[in-house]
C-alpha cells in the first residue's frame, strides 16, 4: 500500500444540497403551521358571526313583531354555540402559540360583548316570556390576582358539560373593555376578590366545589328531577310496550 | 429565556434533519458505486485466480465462552475460502470455565492454532494474535458471533484498492426472538445502512469487532491494540482515520452477533458503547471539527457528540414538563374528579394542533424507517417483517436515553465501565 496514505478532499456540494433540503422542510412545517393557525383563527371568526348574526336575528324579531313566539323560545336557545365558542378560546389560550396574542385578545372581547349581549336580550325575553332564564355570571382574572382561577374555570366547565341549558358567561377582567367595566361595577365585582360568581342575582366570591356550587343553585336540582321524571316516563314506555305485545301475541 | 430554549430547540432539530437528509444525499450520490462494487464482486465469485486470495488469519479471542465459542469455529471453518490461505488462532485470555477444553479438540486441525494466556484483556489477546500470525490480511470474530460462509469472499475483493487499510462487515442480530431483540435488529439494520453510508464518506469511527479485517501492516505503521476505554475496536478505527487509512464496508458480508436478551445486559453493554465512544472522542478531540481529517472531522464527530448532550438535556426538561403535567392533572382530578367526559374527544380536527416539530418529526421518522429497509435490503438477507421497526421506533427513544445518562454521568465521573 501507499506510504503515505492521503484522504479524498470533503465533498462540499453535498453539505449545500442537505442544507437546502432541510430548510426546505422546516420552511414547508412553518408553512404549514401558518396556514392551520390562520384556518383556525377564521373558524373562529367564522362562528362568532354566525352568533353575532343570530342574536341581531332575534333582537330584531323582538322589535320588528312586538313580540317574540313565546312558545319558540326557552332558555336554551343559542348556549350551545357560545359554549363551543368559550371551548375554542380556552384552547387556543392555552396554546403556547396563539397565547397572548393580539388577535386573541381581539377575539376575547368581542366574544364578551356578545356574552353581554346575550345576557341583556336573555333578561328581556324572560320579563316578555315569563320564564327564568339559569344564567351564571363568572368573573375571573389572570393567575397571580387568582390564583383559585384556574380550578374555579375546571368546576364551570364540568357544570356547563352537565347542563349545557345553563348559560355560563365567563369574563376576564383583565380585558380593557368598557362594557365589561360597567358589568363588574354595575355587580360592585372588586378585583381583590376573584373569582366571583353571579347566580340568582347573588354573589359568590372564592373557590366553590362542584358539589357547593350545586347546592347554590336550586334550579339544577328541578333540572335533574325533570330529567329523572323524563327517564322514568321513557322506561315506562318501554316495558308497557313489551306487555301490550306479549298480550297481542297470546290472541294470535 | 424562552426565546432561547426554542432557538436552541430549533436548531438541534434542524442539525438532526441536516444529518439525515445528508445520510439519504450521500446515498443517491453513491448509487453508481453500490452497482460497482456489486460487479466486483460477482467477478470475484466467477473469474478469481489464486493471487486473488491473500492469506488471512482469523483471531477469536475468548474468555468464558463456553456455549457458544464451538459454534463460531464452526462457522469460520465453513467459509468459503482457499483452505491453505486461512488460518484461524484461538486466543484463550484466562477462562475460568471449560473453554479451553472445548477448544482444545481443535489442537490438530490444520487450519487452527491454539494459545491459551493469562488473562489481561481482550485488546490483550488480540495483540498476541497481530504478533504471533504470519499472513497478509488479519480480522477477528468476537465467541459469541457466527460468520456467513461467504462473508470473506465478499470482503477480500475491497482490498484490491492499495489504499484501503480495513474493511467492515454488516452486522446483524442472529434469531431475534423476543421483543428486545428484534429492537436491537431493527438498530442494527440501520446500522448496515450507516455503516454503508459513513463508509462511502470515509467516516466510519467503529471497526467493529466481529470480523472487520485489516491489511497486517496496518498494526506496524499504527501500533497494536490499546485497552481504549474497554472498546479497542472503537479506537483502533479512529487510529487508523488519523492516519488517513481508508475503512471501507463490505456490505454483503454477514456476521451475526447475539445482543443481550434482557434490558440489564443491553443496557451495561451499551453503557460500555456510549461512554467508550465518548471517552476515545475526548482523546482524539483534536480531529473535531477539523477539516483535515473530512468528514468525520466536520460532521460525524461532532454530531455524534451533540446529539449524546442534547438528548440528555432534552430528556431532563422531558422529564421535568411530564411532572409538571401530571402535577397538573392531579390538581384537575382533585377539584372535579374523574370526570371522563367523551364530549371532549369529539374530533373537532380544528383542534389538533400539529405543530412544526411534530411534522418535521414526521419527516425525520420517514427517513429512519426507510434506512432500516434500506439496511435490509443491502445485505440481502430476506426479512420482510415490519414489526421490528414498530419495536424500534416506540422503545428505541424510551430506553436508550437510560444508557446515555449514565454514559455521559460516567465520564463526567471518569469512570470506565465493566464488559459483564
Amino acid at each position: 500500500m501507499n506510504e503515505k496514505p492521503i484522504r479524498n478532499p470533503i465533498d462540499w456540494k453535498t453539505y449545500i444540497i442537505s442544507f437546502f433540503i432541510t430548510a426546505l422542510i422546516f420552511a414547508s412545517a412553518f408553512g404549514v403551521n401558518n396556514l392551520l393557525s390562520s384556518k383556525k383563527e377564521a373558524d373562529i371568526k367564522g362562528v362568532q358571526d354566525q352568533i353575532a348574526l343570530d342574536i341581531l336575528s332575534s333582537e330584531t324579531q323582538f322589535d320588528l313583531l312586538g313580540e317574540v313566539s313565546c312558545k319558540n323560545v326557552d332558555g336554551t336557545i343559542l348556549s350551545q354555540e357560545i359554549n363551543s365558542l368559550a371551548t375554542k378560546l380556552s384552547y387556543m389560550e392555552s396554546n403556547k402559540q396563539s397565547a397572548g396574542s393580539p388577535e386573541l385578545t381581539y377575539l376575547k372581547k368581542y366574544y364578551s360583548l356578545l356574552q353581554i349581549k346575550d345576557y341583556v336580550l336573555m333578561q328581556r325575553l324572560a320579563v316578555k316570556c315569563q320564564f327564568r332564564p339559569i344564567s351564571i355570571l363568572y368573573f375571573y382574572g389572570n393567575e397571580d390576582v387568582c390564583p383559585q382561577c384556574v380550578n374555579m374555570g375546571f368546576v364551570l366547565t364540568k357544570l356547563r358539560e352537565a347542563y349545557p341549558e345553563v348559560r355560563i358567561y365567563s369574563f376576564d377582567t383583565n380585558l380593557q373593555l368598557s362594557a365589561l367595566n360597567t358589568l363588574r361595577d354595575v355587580n360592585k365585582i372588586s378585583e381583590t376578590k376573584l373569582p366571583a360568581v353571579i347566580v340568582d342575582d347573588q354573589t359568590i366570591t372564592g373557590f366553590r366545589t362542584y358539589d357547593e356550587l350545586k347546592k347554590l343553585i336550586p334550579e339544577l336540582k328541578a333540572i335533574d328531577k325533570k330529567r329523572a321524571d323524563e327517564e322514568k316516563a321513557k322506561n315506562k314506555a318501554t316495558s308497557t310496550g313489551t306487555s301490550s305485545k306479549s298480550i297481542l301475541d297470546k290472541i294470535i | 429565556m424562552q426565546y432561547i430554549v426554542g432557538l436552541f430547540n430549533y436548531s438541534s432539530l434542524f442539525l438532526i434533519v441536516f444529518f439525515s437528509v445528508f445520510l439519504m444525499v450521500t446515498l443517491i450520490e453513491n448509487r453508481k458505486k453500490i452497482k460497482g462494487e456489486r460487479a466486483l464482486l460477482n467477478h470475484n465469485d466467477t473469474e478469481a485466480e489464486n493471487t486473488d486470495y491473500p492469506s488471512v488469519t482469523i483471531l477469536v479471542p475468548v474468555f468464558n465462552e463456553q456455549n457458544t465459542v464451538d459454534k463460531t469455529i464452526q462457522s469460520l471453518l465453513k467459509l468459503n475460502y482457499p483452505e491453505e490461505k486461512l488460518r484461524i488462532m484461538i486466543v484463550d485470555d484466562g477462562s475460568k470455565d471449560n473453554t479451553w477444553e472445548i477448544v482444545k479438540k481443535y489442537n490438530n486441525h490444520p487450519q487452527i492454532l491454539l494459545h491459551q494466556k493469562e488473562n489481561g484483556g481482550k485488546y490483550t489477546a488480540l495483540n498476541y494474535g497481530i504478533a504471533n500470525c504470519g499472513t497478509e490480511m488479519i480480522g477477528c470474530l468476537d465467541a459469541d458471533s457466527e460468520v456467513d460462509s461467504d462473508a470473506l469472499l465478499h470482503i477480500i475483493p475491497y482490498f484490491a484498492d492499495k489504499n484501503v487499510g480495513a474493511v467492515t462487515p454488516s452486522l446483524k442480530i442472529q434469531n431475534p426472538d423476543n421483543i428486545l431483540g428484534l429492537m436491537q435488529s431493527a438498530e442494527y439494520n440501520m446500522g448496515v445502512f450507516t455503516r454503508k453510508i459513513l463508509g462511502f464518506l470515509d467516516a466510519q469511527y467503529v471497526t467493529p469487532g466481529p470480523f472487520s479485517i485489516f491489511r497486517k501492516e496496518v498494526f506496524s505503521k499504527v501500533g497494536n491494540y490499546k485497552h481504549a476505554h474497554n472498546t479497542e475496536d472503537l479506537e483502533m478505527a479512529l487510529r487508523l482515520q488519523e492516519n488517513h487509512f481508508k475503512i471501507v464496508n463490505a456490505h454483503k458480508a454477514v456476521v451475526y452477533t447475539v445482543g443481550p436478551r434482557t434490558l440489564y445486559r443491553l443496557y451495561k453493554q451499551r453503557v460500555r458503547w456510549t461512554g467508550g465512544f465518548i471517552q476515545n472522542a475526548i482523546d482524539y478531540r483534536r480531529m473535531i471539527l477539523n477539516p483535515k481529517y473530512g468528514n468525520l472531522g466536520m460532521l460525524i464527530l461532532p454530531v455524534a457528540m451533540y446529539s449524546i448532550i442534547v438528548t440528555v438535556f432534552f430528556l431532563s426538561f422531558t422529564l421535568i414538563k411530564t411532572i409538571f403535567n401530571i402535577i397538573d392533572t392531579y390538581k384537575k382530578i382533585s377539584v372535579i374528579g374523574w370526570s371522563f367526559n367523551f364530549n371532549a374527544f369529539s374530533f373537532d380536527w380544528w383542534l389538533y394542533n400539529i405543530q412544526a416539530p411534530m411534522f418535521i418529526g414526521l419527516i425525520t421518522l420517514a427517513l429512519v424507517v426507510f434506512s432500516i429497509w434500506y439496511g435490509k435490503k443491502l445485505t440481502g438477507v430476506k426479512d420482510k417483517r415490519m414489526i421490528d421497526i414498530v419495536y424500534f421506533i416506540t422503545l428505541y427513544s424510551i430506553i436508550s436515553p437510560l444508557w446515555l445518562i449514565t454514559s455521559v454521568y460516567n465520564t463526567i465521573r471518569r469512570k470506565d465501565a465493566s464488559w459483564r
